[in-house]
């Protein structure tokens, strides 16, 4: 008893003074913060709980977990030539980051699927590396085929104790099998909860990104754009230091909402809302890097200094160093205070920063939808709002990460003509998954371009 | 004569081939056909087997799915755990046995997937269609414990597994769509590598998993159907699963080529029973030639002898004739016994040139080198010395030669010819009709016939006999004893009868037996004009 309390004012400093996230060695960081610790006295107001989870720094002694990769490769018609060749070649590099306690396995789909390489300890580079170099392309599109299969390959050695993964490159719409958004993101989901994630390249212009971003999305895979079929190998070679830095898998947080205070919605990671209990799972968490699940919560009027308990927090996880299921609490209680001053003051910025990344970030897909409607004008409004939006905030909430979107929004508001909104529109997808989901640090490419306005 | 055995020699070959020929044609043809349905049948049988590949992978849902109700406790904490851990469970329901829903309870705290579950199958809830449909209908029959229903909303097939639990409740799972066709992918077959698969299997095939709406979910195999080609062979899988097909499509084109083995086949064994034939032909027309050139080398051999014979015993011949018509005029007193044995000499003399003449003939004519020289002659005359020839032999024996002559206009005839004929029949009378005692010869003339008709009361020849006793070295017995002779007299005879423009029969009669020899004889110019 006398301990939760003393861990309670531990985070309850931590939520107060914007304190960095504890990083214990060998053990994932739990940071439970509200964005505004401090509420204004007597009226029922929303703030927003962020429950954030920090893997800890990969040992360099220590082996890193074995993976478990399907990489699931489109062949079909519009594959042939450069493209891949780029891909098989990248596809060959990527397996030298792997060794002979990680298993591979490769499956091609046009029409039909084919499983070139079936899931087998690599422990035989060469003879992977010539079954790539065999493939040649031609044939429809079977995306869903080719991510069954090669699901199925990875469930041959499901294993917790492995990084389990599929990496599907694709550079067309799927026309061959189930291909809805829908279709491709409850397949995901389902592989979710076998702790399978599927990592979706896009490759081109020419790819459906709703279905490869929901698939990403929904299996908390990681989704690239990638535009030249050149930037493949670093394309490859980032996801294969995603997939080989994962710390922890099989991730539950679990939120319980005080009495009084109702959980409205979560923002950026899908959940379930069951009453005063939220629930959200992700798939993986990698060394160094940050999840979190931004919840918005609705407070009711409260008196002048008075604590109210928010919400307690539980997170289980497997960890991958120590192969043994941790567990970590937290809770989080608001204050009250009349003056506006003061709760202004004390906003913590970075669960505000978080917010204003979600907020906009939805902006963002309405705005996406409004062009794909034919909404150009409006379109272009939104981005520009939404652009300002973050202008302001990056700059009182001193943010680089919100100017960085802030100059994203810009320039994609500038790219919503037919001719360039192909590419603007995957560059919009994958910004959205990414703010979204929090992918990995390696996926977080450099800013392309600043726009000046910004 | 050989030209009829060539023929038939060659109707031996050449029928077997044509028989061999048409059969074969019109397996082949058949081959194709039948080649098609036994394709027909094999794909229909791997349909069968994908099928079950099917029904299977259902059948081990269930069975997972039994354990995961029977464990599960019914509170919607458990129920949301078991929605969040399970990869083939999308929702989870419970109803009373009412009928009323106990989760997720639309009443309750929903959360966005239950809400959007009860909203998708709110058609199954409501009315108590479920219900309905799980204890099927007011047919009396005990109400299954559990099974599938199968719904259509969203993007299509949905999948509903219900369980009847011990306490009268029900418990049922949606399994997530996508998910489980995923895993029917999974167990599907994938397509072979092609340099695998030409080896295994000759067809490049490809079958189709389709759903309700037509369109395909999965397929597999090497083979690229066109757009909207037909289906070679189609199967609806089991319940829950028999909305959608199988089909399976082989290339058309390619089964052009079935049967056309079968033609290959068919070509090589005929062209291996043809050789085998004209060789088997080839050899047995060789012995034959070999046969004809010995059996020919024999009658030539027999045909020298002949000859050698024919002048001494001509020699002979004569000096006893001379002998006898010496002692006739000399001493005519004188004992009686000389004479009789000349008489003897004379007869078997004349026996034997007649052997050998027939022996000559004969020779001449399986060389088709007997050529008659007819000239001027009475064929009275010429009957009537034959008899004379012959009269003693046949007094001896008691046999009365009766002839009654018509014939005695000079005539153009081979007097050899008909003395050889006239001596084979009445030799004939001398050795097997001796026993009749009478022998009636009648001749007559008309126009440019003339017909000889011999009749004897011997025994006889039996009617199914009328026509052997012609053919050369035929014998009614073979018993030397019993009926001596070469057994070609009569051939000859009748050979020569048809060379002459007429013919030998043998005419059937009460008694004995009836001869009939009819010649062409053209009355003599001179004696015309005379």
């Amino acid at each position: 008893m006398n301990r939760s309390r003393i861990a309670l004012v531990v985070i309850l400093l931590q939520a107060l003074w914007g304190a960095q996230p504890n990083v214990h060695a060998r053990e994932a960081a739990l940071d439970v913060s509200l964005a505004h610790p401090t509420l204004l006295a007597g009226t029922p107001q929303t703030t927003y709980l962020k429950v954030g989870l920090t893997g800890f720094a990969m040992s360099a002694t220590e082996k890193r977990p074995p993976v478990n990769v399907a990489l699931v490769l489109d062949k079909s018609g519009s594959m042939i030539g450069n493209k891949i060749a780029q891909a098989k070649d990248a596809a060959i590099r990527a397996l030298d980051r792997l060794d002979a306690n990680d298993i591979v396995s490769v499956v091609v789909y046009d029409s039909t699927v084919r499983v070139v390489v079936p899931a087998t300890k690599l422990t035989d580079k060469h003879a992977v590396r010539q079954a790539i170099a065999r493939i040649d392309a031609g044939g429809n599109t079977a995306l869903f085929g080719g991510v069954s299969k090669g699901a199925a390959e990875v469930r041959k050695f499901l294993d917790g104790k492995r990084v389990n993964r599929v990496i599907l490159l694709s550079d067309g719409l799927a026309n061959a099998g189930p291909s809805t958004p829908s279709d491709l993101g409850e397949l995901g989901a389902s592989l979710m909860k076998e702790g399978i994630a599927v990592s979706t390249l896009g490759l081109g212009l020419d790819y459906n990104e709703d279905l490869m971003v929901e698939l990403a999305r929904r299996s908390d895979g990681n989704h690239v754009f990638v535009e030249q079929a050149t930037e493949l190998a670093a394309v490859f070679d980032r996801e294969f230091n995603d997939v080989t830095s994962v710390v922890a898998q099989d991730i539950t947080i679990t939120i319980h909402c005080a009495a009084g205070i109702r959980p409205v919605r979560l923002l950026g990671i899908d959940g379930e809302i069951n009453g005063q209990d939220v629930v959200v799972r992700l798939n993986q968490l990698y060394s160094e890097q940050e999840k979190y699940a931004l919840l918005e919560v609705a407070v009711p009027g409260s008196e002048t200094a008075q604590v109210r308990p928010v919400a307690d927090v539980s997170v289980s996880y497997a960890n991958m160093e120590t192969k043994t299921t941790d567990r970590l609490t937290g809770a989080v209680s608001a204050q009250f205070d009349s003056s506006p001053s003061i709760v202004k003051e004390r906003v913590n910025a970075k669960v505000m920063t978080e917010y204003v990344l979600q907020i906009a970030n939805v902006r963002n897909a309405q705005a996406l939808v409004l062009r794909d409607q034919g909404k150009t004008r409006e379109a272009r409004a939104l981005l520009e709002s939404n652009a300002a939006y973050l202008g302001d905030q990056a700059a009182e909430l001193k943010s680089d990460k919100l100017q960085q979107r802030c100059s994203d929004n810009t320039i994609q508001s500038k790219n919503l003509d037919a001719k360039t909104w192909k590419r603007t529109r995957k560059d919009m997808r994958e910004q959205q998954i990414e703010d979204a989901r929090q992918q990995g640090p390696m996926q977080q490419e450099q800013p392309a371009s600043k726009d000046p306005d910004c | 004569m050989t030209r009829k055995y060539l023929a038939l020699f060659w109707l031996i070959v050449c029928l077997p081939l044509a028989v061999i020929v048409v059969i074969g044609w019109r397996l082949a043809r058949d081959e194709h056909g039948m080649a098609r349905q036994r394709l027909r049948e094999v794909m229909l049988v791997r349909l069968h087997d994908t099928a079950l590949v099917v029904s299977d992978y259902f059948q081990r849902r269930e069975r997972r799915l039994d354990t995961l109700l029977e464990s599960v406790s019914l509170d919607p904490d458990s129920l949301r755990q078991l929605v969040r851990r399970e990869p083939h469970v999308g929702q989870v329901f419970v109803l009373q046995a009412n009928g009323t829903l106990l989760h997720p309870d639309p009443g309750g705290q929903l959360n966005d997937a239950e809400r959007r579950f009860l909203t998708d199958s709110r058609d199954m809830f409501a009315h108590n269609d479920l219900l309905r449909a799980v204890t099927g209908g007011d047919d009396g029959a005990a109400p299954a414990a559990s099974g599938w229903v199968v719904r259509f909303w969203g993007s299509g097939l949905n999948m509903v597994y219900w369980r009847r639990l011990p306490s009268g409740k029900l418990a049922g799972v949606l399994m997530q769509r996508a998910r489980w066709i995923a895993d029917l992918i999974a167990v599907l077959p994938e397509t072979a590598d092609a340099a695998r698969s030409s080896e295994n299997e000759s067809w490049e095939t490809r079958i189709r998993l389709i759903d309700s709406n037509g369109r395909a979910v999965y397929e597999w195999g090497s083979f690229e159907p066109d757009n909207g080609a037909a289906p070679f062979q189609e199967l609806a899988p089991a319940y829950p699963l028999s909305s959608w097909r199988l089909q399976h499509f082989v290339d058309e084109s390619a089964l052009a080529t079935v049967g056309r083995g079968a033609y290959f086949n068919f070509i090589t064994v005929l062209a291996a029973t043809g050789l085998v034939l004209v060789m088997a032909g080839a050899l047995f027309y060789r012995e034959y030639k070999r046969q004809v050139r010995e059996a020919l080398q024999r009658v030539s051999f027999v045909n020298q002898v002949s000859h050698e014979l024919k002048t001494p015993l001509t020699n002979i011949r004569m000096y006893a004739e001379l002998l006898e018509s010496d002692l006739q005029g000399e001493c005519a007193e004188q004992d009686q016994a000389p004479r009789d044995h000349l008489k003897v000499i004379v007869e078997e003399s004349q026996r034997l040139s007649r052997l050998i003449g027939n022996v000559l003939t004969f020779a001449q004519q399986e060389r088709s080198q007997l050529i008659l020289h007819p000239r001027a002659a009475v064929v009275d005359d010429v009957i009537a010395t034959v008899i004379q020839r012959f009269d003693p032999a046949l007094r001896r024996r008691g046999v009365e030669v009766v002839f009654e002559r018509s014939a005695g206009a000079l005539v153009e005839v081979d007097v050899d010819a008909l003395e050889q004929i006239l001596g084979n029949l009445l030799g004939n009378v001398e050795k097997y009709a001796a026993t009749g005692k009478r022998l009636e010869v009648v001749s007559r003339q008309a126009s440019a016939d003339t017909v000889i008709v011999l009749s004897d009361d011997g025994p006889g020849i039996p009617a199914r006999h009328r026509e052997r006793v012609f053919r050369p070295f035929q014998r009614l017995s073979n018993d030397i004893a019993d009926s001596p002779g070469t057994g070609i007299g009569l051939s000859i005879a009748r050979q020569l009868a048809r060379l002459h423009g007429g013919d030998l029969v043998l005419v059937p009669s009460a008694r004995g037996a009836t001869f009939e020899v009819r010649l062409d004889t053209p009355r003599n110019e001179s004696e015309a004009s005379a």
